[in-house]
């Protein structure tokens, strides 16, 4: 029984080699991916943080950037939002190129980052108007109050951010990355640092922004419960190289043996380790 | 556009913070002190004078002029030169340093970076806030000034474009410490250094440079009379200040000034100074040279960087 069990791992291993390539593979036209990148990579001297990542993000998804710490997530998504300048690859966002049209991106995109932080002395209302501003709205005072009612925190607008929960802070940062109505969020690690409540509110929050307001979601993030209850598509980062690339159900087919997501991100590792 | 909206966020930041009306506060009193100072002094050896008239007239002795007959009606105010040089500068380095780190400071770099903003729009707005909230210094150092001459001594339309004149130069010279001190919080990523070399450059305009340029007169600089002593001469004191006097931003400062009040020369240094326009043109320079220095540390932002170093 355990040979059995032992020799099906080992299909599964072979099975993962191809997996990246298959999924880049599909049949899809590139006007359906919000994001697509090719080769992209980040070298600090001789490190190297991302190493030729290719990926592809449909319109709609919730995808699941998965990987341990130092992986080159939080590079990938510093590239992917403009604020890092990739040192080989391509890439476009929303239709533009990350290096050549930055600020055009910038315009479709919204950014949570982790740990966010905003201006202690100003209150959520004002820092949400600053940013508001900077996204383009001339006029943000109705954008602000939608968002604020969208989010829940309506009462919390004139109160200074450094009176706030670490979750109600959390809920303002997603309030201005989507004040403007990003086609595409980036969310690096939204669910660090929050309490259980939190964490479910922050849940509920991701998957409305998906269902109602249609809005892309690329979610860097080592929670892997948190994964199978909002992402459709996982991708894995290994020491900047993109692992595993699959659909969250058929991830959960593939490795149907084991018990829980975590088995199965450590299966996947383990792999790449060996 | 957001350049505006940039300078308009940190100025309203500035005047929730307790370190601004500190320095205004500063600022304030030292213009109060320094025509309260000018004054006093005045009007002490005019007493002085008075009695001595008293004195002389009841002994039947020639009475001398007063000293201060000839001297200038802004002649009170010539205290604020030295405060704009030793007080002002840092004043305008400590509110360019807040200035420039306070978005590494809230952590928020990341976030103003993500939106549709450029490096040129972000600095742009960092140099008219700058520029806005030491106008608004400067200003108000200028409205005490004239009401103080006004009821200490007289003003006229002539002296109050001579005022004018001479807080528009402070302006120009101490904004260009602003700069300094915007750039080097852009660009260093610990908050104590990037305080620390503008000040550092402040030591050397505003102490070194005059100090070896005039090489006879080390303490000089802190009083800005004329030396009373013959002047010592050697072609190599004359060699080293040939070569640093182009560079005493504070020493064409104290030129400058001295003529806009209409005082005596009260440069500190031994040698002649240059024509008030080549004075003029070094200043002028001095703050193109601190705003090119903005815009390389713009360049070199780093803007996926996080907090600064305490």
């Amino acid at each position: 029984m355990q040979t059995d069990l032992l020799s099906e791992n080992m299909s599964e291993k072979e099975e993962m080699k191809d997996i990246t390539k298959e999924a880049s593979s599909k049949e899809e036209t590139s006007s359906s991916f919000v994001l697509d990148i090719h080769d992209l990579s980040k070298m600090y001297g001789v490190f190297s943080a991302v190493n030729n990542l290719t990926l592809q993000v449909k319109k709609g998804e919730i995808f699941g950037f998965l990987g341990h710490n130092g992986a080159g997530k939080t590079t990938t998504i510093n590239m992917l939002t403009t604020l890092l300048e990739p040192s080989s690859g391509s890439g476009t966002v929303a239709g533009y190129d990350i290096v050549e049209e930055a600020l055009e991106v910038r315009r479709k995109i919204g950014y949570l980052p982790e740990n966010v932080r905003f201006y202690d002395s100003m209150t959520a209302y004002e820092n949400l108007d600053y940013f508001a501003r900077l996204s383009g709205i001339s006029k943000p005072d109705s954008r602000i109050w939608d968002v604020l009612d969208f989010l829940d925190a309506r009462t919390y607008a004139h109160k200074k951010i450094s009176t706030l929960s670490k979750g109600m802070r959390q809920r303002i940062g997603i309030a201005q990355a989507i004040i403007h109505e990003p086609e595409i969020l980036f969310l690096d690690e939204p669910t660090s640092g929050l309490d259980p409540f939190g964490v479910k509110q922050l849940r509920d929050v991701i998957l409305r922004l998906n269902s109602e307001k249609g809005i892309t979601i690329f979610m860097n993030t080592h929670l892997l419960q948190e994964v199978t209850k909002t992402c459709s598509t996982i991708g894995v980062l290994n020491h900047g190289n993109l692992i595993y690339l699959d659909s969250l159900s058929n991830t959960m087919k593939r490795f149907r043996d084991e018990k829980s997501l975590e088995d199965i991100y450590l299966n996947i590792e383990n792999s790449k380790e060996e | 556009m957001l350049s505006l909206d940039i300078a308009k966020n940190e100025v309203r930041h500035l005047f929730r913070e307790r370190t601004f009306f500190l320095i205004l506060s500063v600022f304030i009193l030292i213009t109060l002190a320094s025509t309260y100072i000018g004054w006093s002094s005045q009007h002490t050896v005019e007493s002085v004078y008075q009695q001595s008239v008293l004195t002389l007239t009841a002994a039947g002795k020639n009475i001398p002029p007063s000293p201060f007959s000839n001297l200038p009606p802004l002649d009170i105010v010539k205290n604020m030169i030295i405060y704009v040089v030793l007080i002002g500068s840092l004043l305008a380095i400590t509110i360019g340093h807040a200035i420039g780190t306070k978005d590494q400071k809230a952590g928020v770099v990341r976030i103003l970076f993500s939106k549709p903003l450029t490096k040129k729009d972000y600095l742009m707005g960092k140099l008219i806030s700058m520029s806005m909230v030491l106008f608004a210094i400067t200003g108000v150092s200028l409205i005490i000034s004239v009401i103080s001459v006004a009821i200490l001594s007289q003003i006229s339309s002539a002296l109050l474009l001579n005022l004018i004149e001479f807080y528009a130069i402070s302006y120009v010279y101490m904004l260009g410490f602003g700069f300094l001190g915007l750039s080097f919080g852009l660009m260093k990523k610990e908050s104590a250094t990037a305080l620390l070399i503008p000040i550092i450059i402040w030591v050397l305009i505003t102490f070194a440079l005059p100090e070896m340029g005039s090489a006879l007169y080390p303490t000089s600089s802190l009083n800005p009379v004329l030396p009373q002593t013959n002047i010592l001469d050697s072609p190599m004191l004359s060699a080293i200040h040939n070569v640093l006097y182009p560079f005493s931003i504070s020493e064409h400062y104290k030129v400058l000034s001295s003529l806009t009040l209409g005082l005596q020369q009260t440069t500190t240094t031994a040698y002649v100074a240059y024509p008030p326009l080549i004075s003029l043109s070094i200043l002028v320079i001095w703050l193109l040279a601190t705003l090119g220095v903005s815009v390389r540390s713009v360049s070199g932002f780093d803007i996926s960087r996080g907090d600064i170093y305490e």
